[in-house]
């Protein structure tokens, strides 16, 4: 896919910004509602239209995507800016904002972003710290049950260890095992090779 | 090794599931016995099946209220704990008590250590003890409780803090719920884990992790009271708080504005902790 030729590197901030605003707006507004639980189908048909098309365009290029028909400086920067973007939804996530969570899947942004770094989702996050509200939040919309971190543990294996939270641990496991069916594959508690790390 | 009761709980649930497992459709779940043999197997230590079965689930109390577990010898529970290891139930990991390695914090002390001073003097006033920073913002009510144990003649302390958040209107309704009320408005809540010093200029540096991602946070004494008051104990302690270097935006913004941007960011990670306990 080639670049679309509205945005540039110089003209990059200026979308970041404009997207910034309106993930603000959206956050306030479900603050004042209380919105329906958002679903899969969704959250598939914003990705596929989000409000900054063009902006999501480039950023799935270069960032998730990590295209070589993107400039080089656009592709930093487009990957700094995930980076930063998906650190403030994580954090919404480990503090149990899910007007900030929503507003940002709202936008287009993908719900199931793993940090480059540890590997984790907005789910080991919610599993990690207790967060309940997060987890039924994220379940109508979840795609991703049996990715893991890069410690090899599953979500439901943070809800048990971290969260201490055995209930949201049973549920998870039986998420990932219906997963693991679905795809064919055999889910193991951990694989072989963390082990042998 | 001695086990305490949370890495009893671990091991009972381990062998509860290696218990519950279901080898194939016809044979169904194992039983006590096949538990027995299969840590005998690969531990070469036998543990009765009706002694494994009352470790992990318990008899009964005479009331009828609750359960007692059966202890267990030294050899038996070390061969369980090889057993649900090798049958990769749990990593050694996750047995091990959370004890932060200190041999870091050690060097840092006496890397800091000024050779000029003859003896290490500890500020006279008592650190130790919990407390407590609130705050409201766009995330919601955030409580944190930060333990620092008393120091090591070096001025070395463990430190433990937890980090909860709650709905932003529950600021006002907080002091009147109970633990159980807190309990089910609690929207998350983060341990962290770690260790301070005191330097030879009486800064409180606090080296912490978050316990499910090994995240770092730091935090450095900005201001305390009563620091010089002999046996008097610390009130507030205010500290700053690091995780990220904050980013500019803009390269050629003016300094005036670049330091008001600082500052505005740096004021979020200013925390005033005030004894509780």
């Amino acid at each position: 896919m080639a670049a679309p030729d509205a945005i540039t590197a110089a003209t990059f901030s200026r979308h970041l910004a404009e997207f910034r605003e309106r993930v603000e707006q959206r956050r306030r507004a479900n603050e004042l509602n209380t919105p329906k639980p958002l679903t899969r189908s969704e959250v598939y048909l914003v990705a596929q239209e989000p409000v900054g098309r063009q902006f999501w365009e480039v950023m799935r290029a270069a960032a998730i995507y990590e295209q070589e028909s993107i400039s080089p400086d656009l592709a930093a920067l487009c990957k700094r800016a995930l980076a930063r973007l998906g650190r403030d939804y994580l954090d919404a996530a480990r503090c149990g904002d899910t007007a900030t969570m929503r507003a940002y899947i709202e936008e287009g942004f993908p719900a199931t972003y793993q940090d480059k770094r540890t590997g984790e989702t907005a789910m080991h996050v919610a599993a990690g710290s207790q967060g309940r509200a997060v987890l039924r939040f994220l379940l109508p919309l979840w795609e991703g049950f049996t990715v893991r971190d890069r410690q090899q543990r599953l979500a439901s294996e943070l809800a048990y260890l971290y969260g201490e939270d055995v209930a949201m641990a049973r549920l998870l496991s039986r998420k990932e095992r219906q997963e693991a069916a679905q795809t064919a594959s055999i889910i193991r508690r951990r694989p072989l090779s963390a082990f042998e790390q | 090794m001695a086990y305490s009761e949370w890495q009893l709980n671990r091991l009972r649930d381990a062998l509860r599931a290696y218990h519950a497992y279901t080898p194939t459709e016809e044979l169904g779940p194992f039983n006590w016995k096949d538990v027995s043999e299969a840590i005998s197997l690969a531990t070469d230590v036998t543990v009765p099946p009706e002694r494994l079965r009352q470790f992990v689930e318990g008899n009964r109390t005479k009331d009828g209220t609750g359960r007692k577990f059966q202890s267990m010898q030294p050899q038996s529970l070390e061969a369980i704990a090889k057993f649900v290891a090798e049958e990769q139930l749990l990593s050694p990991g996750e047995l091990e008590e959370h004890v932060p390695p200190w041999q870091a914090a050690q060097r840092l002390l006496e890397y800091l250590d000024q050779s000029f001073d003859r003896q290490r003097v500890l500020p006279p006033a008592m650190f130790e003890g919990t407390y407590q920073a609130r705050r409201t913002d766009e995330r919601g009510f955030a409580v944190q409780e930060l333990t620092l144990q008393r120091p090591s003649d070096q001025g070395l302390m463990q430190v433990t803090k937890t980090e909860e958040y709650y709905p932003a209107k529950a600021e006002g309704a907080f002091d009147g719920w109970t633990f159980e009320e807190r309990r089910k408005q609690r929207r998350t809540r983060t341990l962290y884990g770690g260790w301070a010093i005191f330097s030879p200029e009486d800064n409180v540096m606090a080296f912490l992790k978050q316990a499910d991602t090994g995240r770092n946070l730091y935090q450095f004494t900005l201001a305390a009271d009563k620091f010089y008051e002999p046996g008097a104990s610390v009130e507030q302690l205010i500290l700053l708080h690091h995780d990220y270097p904050v980013e500019l935006e803009r390269l050629e913004s003016g300094e005036a504005e670049v330091m008001r941007a600082i500052l505005q960011e740096a004021a979020k990670n200013v925390l005033f902790f005030k004894r509780i306990r």
